[in-house]
């Protein structure tokens, strides 16, 4: 209803006539010929009380033709007026009361409802910090530095391994609930299925979400009605690109009739894949590198599939004060199967390769050394090795975690004087040392992370309370402004009475992702 | 009438109901999938681990340098390298031993920790021409006269780039300097050839020669055969036909 339509309400006559304001049409209606006045309307009420329009009035007065006239067309005039008066009344009763009855009001003006943001940032070692936020496709996912590069690997010394400290920071204003680890895979589906002895040389899938380098691994798996799972892994022969629906792949008679279009069957893309190096490493300009050799091949991934990974939380450490908050979320640990030596809690099988901080001489129960960047047992052998001179090897009085700058002793007498900047490392022939541990492990490969740790699979990781000790799974596991900090490395083993020739010149390339969810 | 009417409003009012749930439903489905979830996610993206190279040189006599991984071998072994010695000069007791010069590189880019060598096969046969006269001893077998060793000797003398200045003995005996001023040599010396021939046979087995070469860098050794002054005469008109393999360790 209009403002003018209310002021029409507001004007209408009064039944009695009393009390209504003065002005034109204010007393009596301009329908027909003649005013009405209050006597008629009262009239008119008693008439339509009595009867139909039609009915003979009651004699209430002479009738005279041309009132009778009158009452006809204003008793239709008079039931719009009524009509008009209980519009007002229910829409009065609607409307807001401006003028007709007491009213009060309060009002909250200005709300607002402001989305937190979930963001973080990823540093390694001591490098610049790399921001989800600040990703060039704007979708809060970032790639960031690479953790490790590490060439010239020789296999099975305290050399082989290289670490790299990565800190996820949750840089938002919520929490996050849920914090996980994965290697980044690609996982087509099927689009044509495979028959059972026939050769393949293509797999047809649906659009490769990113690039699939050659010589990438891919494992096809089908779970049948019952239950069993048929694998057959696949190697690409060539590199395929964001979008493709195809993917070439080194030749070779399908060992099942994988069916296609079915979430049953699923395509996974592993992420490490190996390559021979074109060229010698920095340092040896005029060495063999990898492509020149004849008995080294990258086919089938072999040094994916012998580089073991390990990821050790270390939050909270600092130089020269580990953190009491380590756990090791994959890689190898001990206690499994147990041995004579200790099982420190959280600590993964992580050899050190780290050097003296001062001189050392005389009788001592400690080595002074570098931050270590791995971890230490009591009773393993720790040789310190000069450039020139006979190495001296030194027994751990206790159990050390990474970040340590002191390595305790069994107190013994240093032969000479052995300088600052000398090699310290784990021994190679102490049977229960890390070295000799991790040399028969064959399971904590960096192919195996990527099959069973995929973004299909990830590696939840709860917040550590203590050394080995998880949080309940209900605590946020990146709380805001919270930085988790991981100690990752990968070491090159070399297993007893196995010849490893044909890793020379090979590159592995992997990464690792680091994910949150609100 | 009213009967439908009212049907009718039922109608409405289900529709209307309907369309509530419908629109309610669809509102939690998109309120769950659209906003519930906030994520973030970074990728250390192109990590690498590259394995680094051990390969071998082997130049005997200053000739062509023979590489272990050259075209044609397998598994990092090349068993066609030049023979350190040849018979065309006749041994005899006392006499000039037969001495090669050998030179071993490290070609690849990592450094050698172990250097070794081992004599897997060596095989007795009359001298070529002699037959007639051959004595039937084994020179690849230990031999004494009176109870003295009298075998074949072998020296494994490492030397500077130049070959004249003597840095160690490494076989008969390890000693700092020349062998033949190393203590004890004079008594290890005869049947030393015999004993490296017997025992040191295998890659598992060899004689370790140190560290090195680094990569990129030589080293150079003089291998030495001789008759003693006292060789047994089971020995004349004999010949022994071996195999020296060098062996590098990373």
């Amino acid at each position: 209803m209009t403002p003018a339509e209310l002021e029409t309400c507001k004007t209408l006559p009064s039944v009695d006539g009393a009390g209504t304001p003065e002005g034109a049409g204010a007393v009596t209606a301009f329908w027909g010929e003649a005013a009405w006045t209050a006597r008629d309307l009262h009239d008119a009420e008693l008439a339509l009380l009595a009867g139909p329009d039609d009915e003979p009035a009651a004699p209430v007065a002479p009738p005279q033709p041309v009132v009778r006239i009158r009452r006809r067309r204003g008793t239709g005039k008079l039931k719009a007026v009524l009509t008009l008066l209980m519009l007002c009344g229910v829409l009065s009763s609607v409307l807001p009361g401006t003028l007709a009855s007491f009213s009060a009001e309060t009002a909250n003006p200005g709300n607002t409802l402001a989305s937190g943001t979930l963001t973080m940032s990823n540093t390694v070692n001591s490098g610049n910090a790399c921001f989800s936020n600040e990703a060039p496709a704007a979708d809060n996912v970032a790639s960031c530095d690479t953790a490790i590069t590490f060439s010239n690997v020789a296999p099975g010394v305290s050399s082989s391994t290289a670490t790299a400290l990565i800190s996820v920071k949750n840089t938002g204003s919520i929490d996050a609930s849920e914090l996980w680890l994965w290697a980044p895979s690609v996982t087509p589906t099927l689009t044509q299925a495979l028959t059972q002895g026939s050769l393949v040389a293509t797999l047809h899938v649906t659009p490769l979400a990113t690039a699939v380098p050659k010589g990438k691994t891919i494992v096809l798996r089908y779970k049948d009605g019952g239950n069993v799972t048929h694998t057959q892994t696949f190697y690409a022969s060539a590199a395929a690109a964001a979008n493709d629906t195809t993917i070439g792949v080194v030749s070779q008679s399908a060992t099942y009739s994988f069916p296609s279009g079915t979430s049953a069957t699923t395509v996974q893309v592993l992420d490490c894949y190996d390559q021979l190096t074109s060229g010698p490493p920095a340092g040896a300009p005029n060495a063999t590198y990898g492509t020149q050799l004849n008995y080294n091949s990258a086919a089938g991934n072999p040094m994916c599939g012998a580089v073991l990974l390990y990821v050790q939380e270390v939050t909270g450490m600092t130089p020269g004060n580990p953190s009491t908050q380590n756990y090791c979320w994959t890689g190898l640990t001990y206690g499994n199967p147990a041995d004579a030596r200790s099982t420190p809690a959280g600590m993964c099988v992580a050899p050190i390769s780290v050097t003296l901080s001062s001189d050392v001489s005389g009788t001592i129960a400690a080595l002074p050394v570098s931050e270590l960047n791995g971890n230490i047992r009591a009773n393993d052998q720790i040789v310190v090795t000069p450039s020139s001179g006979v190495p001296q090897t030194f027994t751990a009085r206790s159990d050390v975690y990474a970040g340590a700058t002191s390595i305790p002793v069994t107190s013994q007498a240093v032969g000479g004087t052995l300088t600052s900047g000398t090699a310290v490392a784990d021994s190679s022939t102490d049977a229960l040392g890390p070295l000799a541990k991790l040399n028969a492990d064959n399971s904590d490969t960096l192919t195996n992370f990527d099959t069973l740790t995929d973004q299909n699979a990830p590696l939840p990781m709860p917040q550590v309370q203590a050394n080995g000790q998880l949080e309940p799974s209900t605590t946020a596991q990146l709380p805001h402004d919270t930085t988790r900090t991981f100690l990752v490395g990968v070491y090159m083993p070399n297993p007893t009475g196995s010849n490893q020739n044909p890793l020379q010149g090979l590159f592995s390339t992997f990464s690792l992702t680091w994910h949150v969810d609100q | 009438m009213p009967g439908r009417a009212r049907s009718r409003g039922r109608r409405r009012t289900k529709a209307l109901l309907a369309l509530l749930l419908a629109v309610g439903a669809l509102g939690s489905i998109t309120v769950s999938g659209t906003y519930a979830v906030m994520r973030s996610e970074e990728t250390n993206a192109g990590s690498t681990v590259s394995a680094g190279t051990l390969t071998l040189g082997d130049t005997v006599g200053g000739g062509t340098t023979c590489l272990s991984w050259a075209a044609g071998t397998t598994g990092n072994v090349n068993g066609g390298c030049a023979p350190l010695v040849a018979s065309s000069t006749l041994q005899y007791p006392g006499g000039t031993p037969a001495t090669a010069e050998v030179r071993i590189d490290d070609t690849g880019s990592l450094d050698g920790s172990s250097l070794s060598v081992y004599m897997p096969a060596c095989a007795p046969a009359a001298s070529p021409g002699a037959n007639a006269n051959a004595n039937g001893g084994n020179p690849c077998a230990e031999v004494s006269t009176n109870g003295t060793p009298s075998g074949l000797q072998l020296t494994i003398q490492e030397t500077d780039s130049t070959w004249t200045n003597p840095k160690k003995c490494w076989y008969p005996v390890k000693a700092t300097g020349a062998c033949a001023s190393a203590a004890g040599y004079a008594t290890k010396a005869p049947n030393s050839f015999p004993l490296f021939a017997e025992y040191v046979t295998s890659a598992s087995a060899s004689w370790d020669l140190g560290k090195g070469p680094t990569a990129g860098a030589s080293r150079y050794f003089l291998v030495s055969v001789l008759l003693p002054a006292n060789a047994s005469d089971t020995l004349q008109g004999e010949q022994a036909t071996f195999d020296l393999t060098w062996h590098l360790t990373s």
